[in-house]
């Protein structure tokens, strides 16, 4: 199959995940949780930003003698994303606590869960070593990301909090556009095709049950999620 | 005592001798009409040192305290962002330059490991200091002394599109200059922190004086001049003439 054909053909496959999660994010929203709860959620939240930071510039420190300066840039603009939104979380906290948050208390704190973050499947995936797979985190997790955040911004009737969230998921939405550049170069080797086929559908049920982590699975996004991937 | 603003103020006068020193030193080399494979050697040179910055940067962040300011993260990220940016840039110039895309790997092959003509491989020597201090001079310092060779080069070229480029490179290394001068002016609030740091700038101004002088050209009289009457003389043999 032609790279722009399996790329385009992966990005429908998506969106069942993508559906999946909105619900999910809707649902949580609408049980009204507590103050307590949204903070402690929107900490995890902060952490999730700040390992991508963390991971991505691990990236670029990394990167290949022959690293395309073009890809390098682009990375770069996402490193320094997640670190802005990492501060914009921080100030979305403060704003639903009315007092300094400790950055770092925070992420001992989610320590325990920090294997329960989506960014840990970037190297749950090999995506600190394959670029194949690096590339699919970006599709399918920042995609993921960024349909979260928008339908967040939704949800939320705090007008500085939706639109910080609103920012952030259009930011998401170029990252995982990063991703879909490089898969149709790298895609068109059968070999990366291959690679990707065997662990897609894995990668999506995994970013579904982080998403799921705190707030339960709803019946309806489960059905979503095993129609077009199989039993989670 | 002097606050920390202060303190980072008057030190920062000291710098206008090594600045001088090294704008004097890519005018010479840009002043004696050098050929083309001797300006391809120059800004592969250049080149490097960009993707150097940006490793070393990106090391950085991947590595950082927890509890580090969420503002200084956003900053130093910017900061790999631009040296990227850098990287891309010079690496049109040399096309430019060139007549034709230049191989990558190749120049990676001659140019990629770090030397003593490139402001980066200081970073190592510092590094080794395992101190923040020494590092945050470093980026006040060095990336303030290649904020004033850039715009030097971009006054001198006469090549529009290297030009604009220069002067771009230019305003972001004034900008990573001043994310050093921020973090100098929080951790220089004691007698003996600004005591350390003044001792610090005075080797790294030959550090420095070595880097100019290595890539370039040889100092002439005057160079040597500005450095002894500014710093007197140096505490240790350098590799280049003083």
């Amino acid at each position: 199959m032609q790279a722009a054909q399996f790329v385009e053909q992966l990005e429908l496959n998506n969106e069942a995940l993508f559906r999946a999660s909105e619900l999910q994010v809707k649902s949580y929203f609408d049980s009204k949780p507590s103050k307590a709860e949204l903070i402690d959620h929107f900490k995890g939240r902060m952490v999730n930003e700040r390992m991508n930071m963390v991971e991505i510039s691990a990236q670029i420190a990394a990167a290949p003698a022959d690293a395309d300066t073009t890809e390098l840039n682009l990375l770069a603009k996402q490193a320094q994303d997640e670190a802005k939104h990492f501060r914009m979380v921080k100030n979305v906290i403060e704003h639903l606590s009315g007092e300094p948050c400790d950055v770092g208390a925070a992420v001992e704190e989610h320590a325990d869960q920090l294997a329960s973050k989506g960014a840990a499947l970037i190297k749950k995936y090999g995506g600190d070593k394959n670029p194949v797979m690096l590339a699919l985190y970006q599709l399918v997790a920042e995609g993921r990301a960024a349909r979260n955040w928008a339908m967040m911004s939704e949800c939320i009737d705090d007008q500085f909090i939706a639109s910080t969230y609103a920012k952030i998921a259009k930011d998401e939405k170029f990252h995982a556009s990063i991703g879909r550049r490089q898969l149709m170069q790298l895609c068109e080797d059968p070999v990366a095709q291959q690679q990707i086929m065997e662990v897609a559908d894995a990668m999506r049920k995994d970013l579904f049950l982080i998403t799921c982590a705190k707030s339960g699975m709803s019946p309806e996004s489960k059905a979503i999620m095993e129609n077009a991937y199989g039993s989670l | 005592m002097k606050t920390g603003k202060q303190f980072v103020k008057d030190l920062e006068k000291e710098f206008s001798a090594i600045y001088q020193v090294s704008d004097l030193v890519a005018r010479k080399f840009f002043n004696s009409n050098p050929s083309k494979d001797q300006l391809l050697e120059h800004f592969k040179r250049k080149m490097f040192n960009e993707r150097w910055n940006m490793i070393e940067l990106a090391q950085k962040v991947s590595q950082l305290d927890l509890h580090t300011d969420t503002d200084l993260c956003v900053l130093l990220s910017k900061q790999v962002m631009d040296e990227a940016k850098h990287y891309k840039m010079v690496r049109e110039v040399l096309d430019h330059i060139n007549g034709s895309p230049i191989d990558l790997d190749d120049a990676h092959r001659t140019h990629g490991t770090k030397n003593p003509s490139q402001g980066a491989s200081l970073i190592d020597k510092y590094e080794a200091h395992g101190d923040e201090m020494t590092l945050a001079l470093y980026q006040f310092l060095a990336e303030g002394r290649a904020a004033v060779v850039w715009q030097t080069m971009a006054e001198i070229v006469e090549d529009d599109f290297v030009a604009s480029r220069y002067s771009k490179i230019a305003r972001d290394e004034k900008f990573h200059s001043n994310i050093g001068r921020m973090s100098l002016e929080k951790m220089c609030d004691t007698p003996e922190a600004q005591e350390k740091c003044s001792k610090l700038a005075k080797e790294m101004y030959w550090d420095l004086y070595e880097v100019s002088c290595l890539s370039n050209t040889a100092p002439t009289q005057e160079m040597k001049d500005i450095m002894l009457t500014a710093y007197g003389q140096p505490t240790r043999e350098l590799a280049v003439a003083i």
